[in-house]
């Protein structure tokens, strides 16, 4: 996030909203919902659409509670990075509220801090960003210190801006940023000694990264333009030199230099730069500039021959610059920029891959790289990338549509068949039948224990012994009146005693193994009876569920189409607000060039008319009274409001 | 004088054109706001349409849902695993670089997504990569698992066992 507070630094088109650092603090933290480590896993691998979804899935069937208020801060990142700015605030809000841990908290103020700062709410963010204690790590912390000093300097407090760039000692890369943006603040209200300072710290850095390579040429060349604006030109060459020949101020810095040299009335010297910048590309507007600068130096030096030729010339390369100008103007008006900006092949982490750090194939983005490279575009651009990747998402799930009413038609004619087979089944009317047998089981069961009776507790074996008994008896009984079988009878009462004592002992165990199958019966009854109910429901719900389905599919194509049109309007007019500001970006380019050109060919006639008249007989256009840096450059150089 | 008045028109029309510019530099917030609730609203969308397909099409009563985790995943550089159910293939998935960091700073892939009818089912994941000095490595890991009617999760987790320097692939049903 570094990337955003680099204010007009920025070479790389697409300045990187990455959220990694106010979504995520603790990595490799416990996962104890799989719902919350899939978000994870797509968020880690920058598919943040993926991500949220599942968040709101999980948060929509069964919030996730254990993994304390991760998910929330995560869901609230991601609302961030997609600019659902009031979304995002409410749960950051709800986190403040809930009482949670100073540590939340402080996350949660630091993320509304963060908020309110992109949305340019300087004082907002600067009340959310003092309510952090003192539990963010140290790149968060760092990271605050920096927006906090950006917001002191937005209100001209620079004692507490500087207070806070203090409290970034630890952090150089980003104490050396933000004293750039103080220093060039100090400079714009006024306070040239103080600003002038702060950037000569940066100027006298030594770096190998390329990235601070970059800012201190821009605080070279802001140094050095803020010298020739205070007319002290020796001290502006001093810095300007230092600017790197291969870098992309390179050109502003040799314009400068000339500038320095005029001031020092070292005409000769200031010509040295700007010959250079003659034959560089005339899209630069430092180029442009020396180009009218080298004529009226020459005039200066009473080379009018020479100037003559050098002011044609630059009205020469106005003209053609003018018509490439044309051209792109008309080729931004039939959508050439629009094309350039659309990504070839739109996946969710487009904006994350293929616009980073890379300008795109266009003949316009050249003429537009200020406006390109500016916060404001940036978010534009940004809203318009997830719009078109939310469009075809949209699309893909509108492409589904017919497969689910196709689904849903063929379930319901397998259902009918099936219902048609499973009404005849006999099988239905077996769980009845079993259940009457039950209950006259249970009956008996119940009769044994009442009258404890033994018999009916008996082995199938014990039966056929006991019934054997009693033909036993019968026959003892029948022959006792005819003869003695008292022996006999002795015999069979011992075995019949015998029996019904084991029976009887053995009474406690039997009953309960018998009461115990009874309620194993139940239990598979019970189940067979739910199958059957569940079966009846099944058949009197699956209509209706049909039915449900069906209508819930068709509210959603609805509320899809509905979106659609909105969502192809809403693009459309985000390619006329892109398509607008290129216009005005190379309309104010046209004027600029114009107005050189306007200069040059004002400046020729001066001269062929000087040249003509009678020597010591002067007009009163002899003198091109504008002719200083441009406000344009100025303000380039960082060093004009 | 006519010049001068040319110059006045040139002033009023320019004039105008930045008061036309900053007029639409003000609306510009009603687009923001436009584009901020319609995105919350195509988001709110395809959360339901999400919620609509996984009901239609992976209901609760046969849903069945396997997940890959790591745990420091030093030990294993994982490139492919394979899924089988009851001895038929089910998923394969080769990994990315992308991926793999994902994995190993905590996320949570769902690697398979389907139905399975009630009743016990034997899951079989087999691990390919680089183990323990780069070398070659394959292993496989066996779970029993019984559906009922609510949806089955089952996590095939990579870890890394210290003491033995080696890795270890473990299997856990979430409830």
């Amino acid at each position: 996030m570094i990337q955003l507070f680099k204010q007009g630094i920025a070479t790389a088109f697409i300045a990187s909203f990455a959220i990694n650092s106010f979504a995520v603090e603790r990595e490799s933290q416990q996962i104890n919902d799989l719902r919350y480590g899939e978000a994870l896993y797509h968020f880690y691998q920058e598919q943040y659409f993926t991500s949220i979804t599942n968040l709101m899935v999980a948060k929509h069937r069964n919030p996730i509670i254990t993994q304390d208020v991760d998910p929330e801060l995560l869901l609230g990142g991601l609302y961030l990075y997609y600019g659902l700015h009031q979304n995002a605030s409410n749960i950051f809000s709800g986190l403040i509220e809930n009482n949670t841990s100073e540590e939340v908290q402080d996350r949660a103020w630091f993320n509304i801090g963060k908020m309110r700062y992109q949305g340019h709410l300087y004082s907002g963010a600067n009340q959310a960003l003092t309510k952090v204690k003192d539990t963010l790590s140290d790149e968060r912390e760092a990271e605050r210190q920096n927006m906090l000093a950006n917001t002191y300097l937005k209100q001209k407090d620079f004692s507490a801006a500087y207070e806070s760039i203090n409290q970034l000692n630890a952090h150089q890369d980003w104490q050396i940023y933000a004293k750039y943006n103080m220093g060039i603040a100090l400079i714009k209200s006024g306070d040239n000694v103080e600003g002038t300072q702060l950037l000569r710290e940066i100027s006298h850095l030594k770096t190998d990264d390329d990235e601070l390579k970059a800012l201190k040429d821009k605080t070279n060349v802001a140094l050095g333009y803020a010298y020739i604006r205070q007319k002290v030109p020796k001290a502006s060459t001093h810095f300007l030199e230092k600017v790197r020949l291969k870098g992309p101020l390179s050109a502003k810095a040799l314009l400068g230099i000339g500038w320095a040299y005029q001031q020092q009335n070292n005409l000769e010297k200031a010509l040295i730069p700007w010959m250079e910048l003659r034959d560089w590309p005339v899209i630069d507007t430092a180029v442009q500039e020396s180009l009218l600068a080298i004529p009226y130096t020459l005039e200066q030096m009473g080379k009018n021959q020479l100037a003559l030729q050098h002011y044609t010339y630059a009205i020469e390369n106005y003209k053609n610059e003018l018509e490439s100008l044309k051209d792109v103007l008309k080729a931004v008006k039939g959508g050439e920029l629009l094309f350039a900006l659309r990504p070839a092949i739109i996946t969710e982490n487009v904006l994350a891959t293929e616009y980073k750090n890379k300008l795109p194939e266009s003949i316009s983005v050249p003429y537009l790289h200020h406006l390109l490279n500016s916060v404001d575009f940036q978010t534009i651009h940004k809203n318009y990338l997830d719009l078109i990747y939310l469009r075809k998402n949209l699309l893909n799930w509108k492409n589904q549509f017919s497969a689910y009413y196709l689904m849903l038609k063929e379930r319901s004619s397998y259902y009918k068949k099936q219902q048609r087979s499973t009404s005849n089944d006999s099988r239905l009317n077996l769980v009845n039948s079993l259940k009457k047998k039950r209950d006259q089981l249970a009956i008996k069961v119940q009769k044994i224990k009442q009258q404890k009776n033994i018999h009916d507790l008996a082995s199938e074996d014990e039966k056929e012994i006991l019934s054997s008994l009693s033909k036993i008896k019968t026959s003892l009984t029948r022959l006792s009146k005819k003869d003695d079988y008292s022996e006999e009878t002795e015999k069979y009462n011992l075995f019949r005693g015998l029996m019904l004592w084991d029976i009887s002992t053995d009474y406690a165990p039997r009953y309960w193994k018998v009461k115990n199958e009874l309620n194993q019966l139940d239990k598979a009854l019970d189940v067979s009876v739910k199958s059957l109910e569940s079966l009846k429901q099944s058949s009197k719900n699956a209509p209706l569920a049909f039915a449900g389905y069906y209508k819930r599919i068709k509210n959603k194509e609805k509320t899809l189409d509905k979106l659609l049109n909105k969502i192809t309007y809403i693009i459309s007019s985000q390619e006329k607000q892109i398509e607008k500001q290129a216009l005005i970006s190379l309309q104010q380019r046209f004027r600029q060039i114009e107005n050189y050109h306007t200069r040059a060919s004002y400046s020729l006639a001066r001269l062929y008319d000087r040249m003509t008249l009678p020597a010591g007989i002067t007009n009163d256009t002899d003198k091109d009274p504008d002719h200083q840096p441009s406000v344009e450059i100025i303000k380039d150089a960082g060093v004009k409001k | 004088m006519l010049h001068i008045k040319f110059k006045h028109l040139i002033t009023a029309l320019l004039f105008s054109f930045l008061f036309s510019a900053s007029y639409a530099e003000e609306k510009a917030p009603a687009l923001e706001t436009q584009v901020q609730n319609l995105k919350k609203e195509v988001l709110d969308l395809n959360k339901e349409l999400f919620i609509l397909e996984e009901d239609l099409l992976f209901p609760a009563n046969t849903q069945f849902s396997i997940f890959l985790s790591m745990d420091i995943g030093n030990l294993f550089e994982l490139d492919s695993v394979q899924i089988n159910i009851d001895g038929k293939n089910i998923s394969n998935h080769l990994y990315t670089e992308r991926e793999i960091k994902a994995l190993k700073r905590g996320g949570v892939q769902r690697v398979y997504l389907g139905n399975i009818a009630s009743g016990k089912h034997e899951l079989v994941a087999f691990f390919t990569g680089k183990g323990p000095s780069k070398r070659d490595y394959k292993r496989g890991t066996t779970i029993e698992i019984e559906k009922t009617s609510s949806p089955l999760f089952v996590e095939l987790k990579i870890i890394d066992n210290l003491s033995k320097q080696q890795p270890e692939f473990k299997t856990k049903v979430w409830e």
